[in-house]
């Protein structure tokens, strides 16, 4: 009898390591992680959670963790789409501490970053990559600056080495002393090339709303509009497309089409190896909105080893790219020299000329790196913009098309504040 | 291709050269010949110099050729001129603007494509091509070329106001090749929009082959064909002075649609 009981005991266990063996890796991958995944553990399986996304931005992450905490294992979320705190409440954090290698990374984290992703002293969630919440704008670099003998004209404007605009403010200030100067003056170069477009009202008054939003919207991403901060902007706006207006036809360079924009849209960059980004502000707030890529682990889960596996593959996807951002003080060899090997890896998949690839790996091999970040790049970024960073839950909404209405005079001021305002309560999920 | 195939592909025979070789034929110094013979003979030789003229002019003149050398260099122009080259010239109306493929291009693999997007018949419009912007110099291309523009060349939004125009901008984009069951192939899908002086938009296609698979691309590739069903969205919308694209609703001139073009090149040997 014993013998039998010992046996059934004994096929009971091995049936159940065979489920657990065979049962996929619930995740919800917002980058794609999956692959990765799956190529350094190819025995393994996947099975990935989808979420949706509002017309206005406005994602279901959070929702989707919440509403089935046994349904996942591992998730990676924007920290503007989900509250970390919410999700803590709910006993849906695990501590990512007890594992040492994750440990040891966060102690690295610029303090923001730390603060951003630690509840008492837990490390409920790993940033594997940030970038900016909010369009960053950089003023033409010096090399574009001697090329095509702009010196003269930043003089006149009292640009150059430090001096440059730090609020959107002295931004619209530099436009129109930039078109108070004669045409020829300005010849080879327009304030904006995006604004050439036509619709400069419309382009930089969303851009002013969403800085605005991301700036002065609290954690939880409550907003008010009717302040005079905003309402200041909003002048400033309309100043700015009054002066662009009276000069919209540029003279190009002489005997050429070129060409050179004064301003020039760095995308949500936080780090430029291009030029400084200006790392505007509205007024006097100085914050720097960021949105982390956070991977988090179910306490609840029952492969909380793979699921650490599945975070390591995500932070070496994106090391690269973003530690230079999220580590105080990174490895700069190693990170650079990642970034040349993956590089290579790809002209090689792409079938890339070989006098390319091997152009690159002497690159590399050098030590120069020249199409990595410099070290003065970094430097910049760690005085610069890491001592400003938050991450605000940002409310999602439609900013273009209200920028649009006001552009078309369809709104005033206080319209166009009635409008965010009910913009930003709206759930559109 | 044999004498058939080389006579349906190009036009009629001009009654006049008819005559004129007819006559050449006939001051030949030599035998005496019988005039049915000569003339039959004198058709079959005007054919075959146009046909080989034709064959000829193809294989060193190709629009599509000449604008992909432009892009990529002189190996690339040579590469096209050496593929099979599919002369067009079909077009369709899409609200008061005209697309027109002017030419296709098969080789090794890849599909390259030219095409004239240009106002239609009687249409007061001024046409802009995407990525330009209403306070753009009309006419010049921009972001490839070394024009010299003059300082007084009026901008699209000046031209729409000399000529009491509206300002449409128009597009032309490849889907792919169709297969037979409807599906697309095409991968790596390249386009330009190259606005002319003459006020038309030059639009350019390439394409490799792909297949879609459970979501997934799927790189595969476009065998050689007597013919290929190419699949291209054209479209266009109003633009206003201040650049404001009218897409909304209450205010949307979009005009949008897919277009079926079937085109037989010419095949170069093997």
């Amino acid at each position: 009898m014993k013998r039998i009981l010992a046996v059934c005991i004994t096929l009971l266990l091995l049936l159940g390591a065979a489920a657990a063996q065979a049962q996929s890796l619930r995740v919800l991958d917002e980058a794609g992680i999956a692959d990765a995944y799956l190529e350094a553990y190819p025995d393994r399986t996947v099975d990935v959670l989808t979420h949706t996304t509002a017309e206005s931005g406005q994602s279901n992450e959070q929702e989707l963790l919440l509403d089935d905490p046994d349904g996942w294992d591992v998730a990676l979320i924007w920290s503007n789409a989900a509250n970390l705190t919410a999700l803590d409440d709910a006993s849906l954090l695990l501590d990512l501490n007890q594992d040492s290698d994750f440990a040891e990374r966060a102690d690295g984290f610029y303090t923001a970053v730390q603060n951003a992703v630690t509840i008492d002293g837990r490390l409920v969630a790993m940033p594997v990559y940030m970038t900016g919440a909010v369009q960053q704008f950089s003023l033409l670099p010096q090399d574009y600056i001697d090329k095509y003998e702009l010196s003269d004209l930043l003089t006149q404007l009292d640009l150059g080495g430090e001096s440059r605009p730090q609020t959107f403010a002295e931004l619209c200030g530099l436009a129109q002393r930039y078109l108070a100067l004669p045409a020829e003056a300005r010849r080879g170069t327009t304030f904006n090339c995006d604004v050439m477009s036509g619709n400069a009202t419309a382009y930089f008054m969303r851009y002013m709303i969403e800085l605005y939003t991301a700036q002065y919207c609290d954690q939880a991403g409550n907003i008010v509009y009717d302040t005079p901060a905003f309402r200041s902007a909003v002048a400033d706006v309309d100043a700015l497309a009054v002066a662009l207006s009276k000069a919209s036809k540029v003279l190009y360079m002489k005997d050429s089409n070129m060409i050179c924009g004064l301003l020039n849209d760095s995308g949500s960059a936080l780090i430029s190896s291009f030029s400084p980004l200006l790392y505007l502000g509205i007024s006097d707030n100085t914050a720097l909105p960021a949105v982390l890529l956070l991977a988090v682990v179910n306490p609840q889960s029952e492969q909380q080893e793979e699921a650490f596996d599945f975070v390591r593959c995500a932070i070496q996807v994106f090391q690269a790219e973003s530690d230079v951002v999220l580590i105080a003080n990174p490895d700069y060899e190693t990170l650079a020299r990642q970034n040349y090997d993956e590089t290579i890896a790809i002209q090689i998949q792409q079938n890339e000329d070989q006098s390319v690839i091997d152009a690159l790996i002497a690159e590399r091999d050098a030590g120069g790196y020249p199409r990595f970040y410099s070290r003065d790049d970094i430097e910049a970024y760690r005085q610069n913009a890491a001592p400003r960073l938050t991450f605000p839950c940002i409310p999602q909404f439609d900013a273009y098309t209200i920028s649009q209405a006001y552009a078309a005079g369809k709104l005033d001021v206080d319209s166009l504040i009635d409008a965010l305002t009910e913009a930003t309560q709206n759930d559109t999920l | 291709m044999n004498q058939t195939e080389w006579q349906k592909a190009y036009e009629p025979i001009p009654q006049q050269l008819e005559y004129r070789v007819s006559h050449t034929l006939e001051q030949l110094d030599g035998p005496i010949r019988n005039p049915r013979k000569k003339l039959r003979l004198s058709v079959l030789t005007a054919a075959l110099i146009l046909a080989l003229c034709g064959v000829a002019f193809a294989m060193i003149h190709s629009q599509t050729a000449d604008i992909f050398g432009w892009f990529y260099g002189e190996d690339m122009k040579n590469e096209l001129l050496a593929g099979d080259i599919a002369p067009s010239g079909q077009s369709v109306q899409l609200g008061n603007v005209v697309y027109r493929l002017d030419e296709v291009v098969y080789s090794d693999g890849f599909i390259y494509g030219t095409g004239t997007i240009l106002p239609a018949d009687g249409a007061n419009i001024v046409l802009i091509a995407e990525d330009y912007g209403v306070n753009d110099r009309a006419g010049y291309i921009l972001h490839y070329g070394d024009e010299v523009i003059p300082d007084d060349a009026p901008t699209y939004a000046e031209l729409a106001q000399q000529r009491g125009a509206k300002i449409v901008l128009a597009k032309c984009v490849a889907n792919g090749v169709t297969n037979p069951d409807g599906s697309l192939n095409a991968s790596d899908i390249g386009y330009t929009q190259l606005p002319q002086a003459d006020g038309s938009i030059r639009f350019t296609f390439e394409f490799t082959g792909g297949e879609v698979e459970n979501g997934r691309l799927n790189e595969t590739t476009i065998d050689r064909a007597q013919s290929y069903t190419i699949s291209l969205r054209i479209g266009n919308w109003e633009v206003t002075p201040d650049g404001t694209w009218l897409r909304e609703e209450l205010n949307n001139t979009w005009l949008k649609q897919e277009w079926i073009v079937t085109v037989t090149p010419i095949e170069k040997g093997e």
